[in-house]
């Protein structure tokens, strides 16, 4: 028993090289940065900053959220995140930044509770992860324990694995080939998708293709576990192009793809050792 | 040897871990705790292909997993990281659209470029799911909405009598046949919004 937790403890502590991480850092932050200036610049700043009874879309905050009756907290709350975003990835200032940006950013989903989406929950998992791991110091180290790379690539295994088990659960539609294709539905849908249901009608063949693949790339994450993880990524990334070229659904994709630092690993060491013309800094995550 | 920090760290490294499995078991999570509890509804399933599993989860969830969740959830809350991810299941039945009329002029149609109207807003990924659940008979969202659209539609046209938003269906195959799912009217001077 001693034995096995001493492995689990060298497991956890492994050293790996701080670069896939340190773009996550990078990434994600700027993800909710082009979030937030989109809602302004869309002009939905007003539905969204603003509860119901100030002209917003949103009736009703969670019991958490701690600004109470206030009108201006969501355009508070929106100002300290846009602040906050670019010193996380920047790596100025980086913990006090994600303490801000986290609090703020989770009092935003508070105050609007339709518009806070699974990717939302996702990236303040990862914030908070990444807010204890090393990638947080002033000068990162080159080489960082793997504890945080292990936790986010755990949670996106079950990320995808749970998309692929409520597909199936869901209806035959992702896997018989007699039915309408479920991912034609989701792609020629007005309110989500971007083709046009008449004309794609007679290409169905595609989609079923399509539905399949879903569903195999979904129950084969846990490869991300393994060393086939970068080629399981090259797919992960091509649904994630498709899903931001052809459905409405924001930073999704985005938040999803700055993940893949991480995912491509150890593809993304050799490629930023190609581009930086040094040799490798220390073990890859795998 | 090992700090203490560090038994620490793994130890939480661990509990996160084995939270994970239990707060996001891949389709176990979107089983609710009444789900398979009447022996009709056993006897149904138990006839389905692989139905004795079906059961076996639902069982297994009320009896071990729903107990630790409810322990372990209340933690996810503050900082809104609740680990359940169906994210995804399928999409609608039908063709599904948004549309928005001054004085009976169509100015806003889901995915119908030439009325634009709002659609930047209404599009929004933050908006869209309100936008979704209206059109499906299903927001609790839905009066702010149209009192969104409404305060909007009177600031841009000053000289509307009254603003209609409807949501439509149709087939797949034939998209231009619609019929109204939900219809919203608004008319001056009170302004009242009526379904």
């Amino acid at each position: 028993m001693i034995n096995l937790w001493t492995r689990w403890v060298n497991a956890v502590y492994r050293p790996v090289d701080a670069r896939p991480l340190v773009w996550v850092r990078r990434l994600m932050p700027l993800v909710i940065l082009a979030d937030m200036l989109s809602m302004a610049h869309r002009g939905a700043a007003q539905a969204i900053l603003f509860d119901a009874s100030h002209g917003g879309t949103s009736s009703g905050a969670a019991k958490w959220f701690v600004f109470g009756d206030w009108m201006y907290a969501g355009p508070f709350l929106w100002a300290v995140i846009v602040l906050s975003m670019p010193f996380i990835s920047a790596g100025i200032l980086t913990r006090p930044a994600l303490v801000t940006g986290i609090l703020a950013y989770s009092q935003l989903g508070h105050m609007d509770l339709p518009g806070d989406r699974g990717v939302d929950r996702m990236i303040r998992t990862t914030l908070i992860i990444l807010l204890f791991s090393e990638v947080t110091q002033k000068k990162v180290p080159k080489k960082i324990a793997q504890w945080p790379v292990m936790l986010i690539n755990w949670m996106l295994v079950f990320v995808y694995l749970s998309a692929g088990m409520a597909k199936i659960t869901n209806t035959t539609a992702w896997w018989d080939p007699r039915k309408l294709p479920e991912l034609y539905t989701i792609l020629v849908d007005p309110l989500g998708g971007h083709l046009d249901p008449a004309f794609w009608y007679n290409y169905q063949e595609i989609f079923t293709f399509g539905s399949w693949s879903t569903i195999i790339l979904e129950f084969t994450s846990f490869l991300i576990l393994t060393r086939w993880s970068p080629y399981w990524a090259c797919f992960g990334a091509f649904m994630h192009v498709g899903i931001a070229l052809w459905m409405d659904l924001g930073i999704f994709s985005f938040g999803m793809l700055a993940f893949y630092p991480l995912l491509f690993s150890p593809w993304t060491e050799k490629l930023l050792n190609r581009g930086s013309g040094t040799q490798s800094t220390g073990p890859t995550i795998r | 040897m090992h700090s203490p920090k560090q038994h620490i760290t793994a130890a939480l490294v661990l509990f996160f871990c084995v939270s994970e499995g239990i707060l996001a078991t891949p389709g176990i999570d979107q089983l609710s705790a009444s789900r398979l509890t009447t022996e009709k509804s056993r006897t149904r399933m138990s006839r389905e292909p692989l139905g004795f599993v079906v059961i076996a989860a639902a069982d297994a969830n009320r009896a071990v997993r729903l107990p630790l969740v409810n322990l372990i959830s209340p933690l996810q809350r503050p900082l809104r990281i609740a680990q359940s991810w169906g994210l995804y299941g399928g999409g609608p039945n039908a063709v599904e659209r948004m549309e928005i009329y001054i004085d009976g002029t169509l100015i806003y149609r889901s995915k119908d470029p030439p009325h634009d109207w709002l659609a930047p807003v209404l599009t929004y990924r933050r908006v869209r799911p309100i936008v979704k659940t209206t059109c499906q008979g299903d927001s609790r969202n839905d009066t702010s909405l149209m009192a969104f659209i409404l305060t909007h539609a009177r600031a841009d046209f000053p000289l509307a009598k009254q603003v209609v938003v409807r949501c439509t269906t149709a087939e797949f195959d034939s998209p231009a046949v619609t019929t109204d799912l939900v219809r919203y009217v608004a008319s001056a001077p009170e302004w009242v919004l009526s379904q």
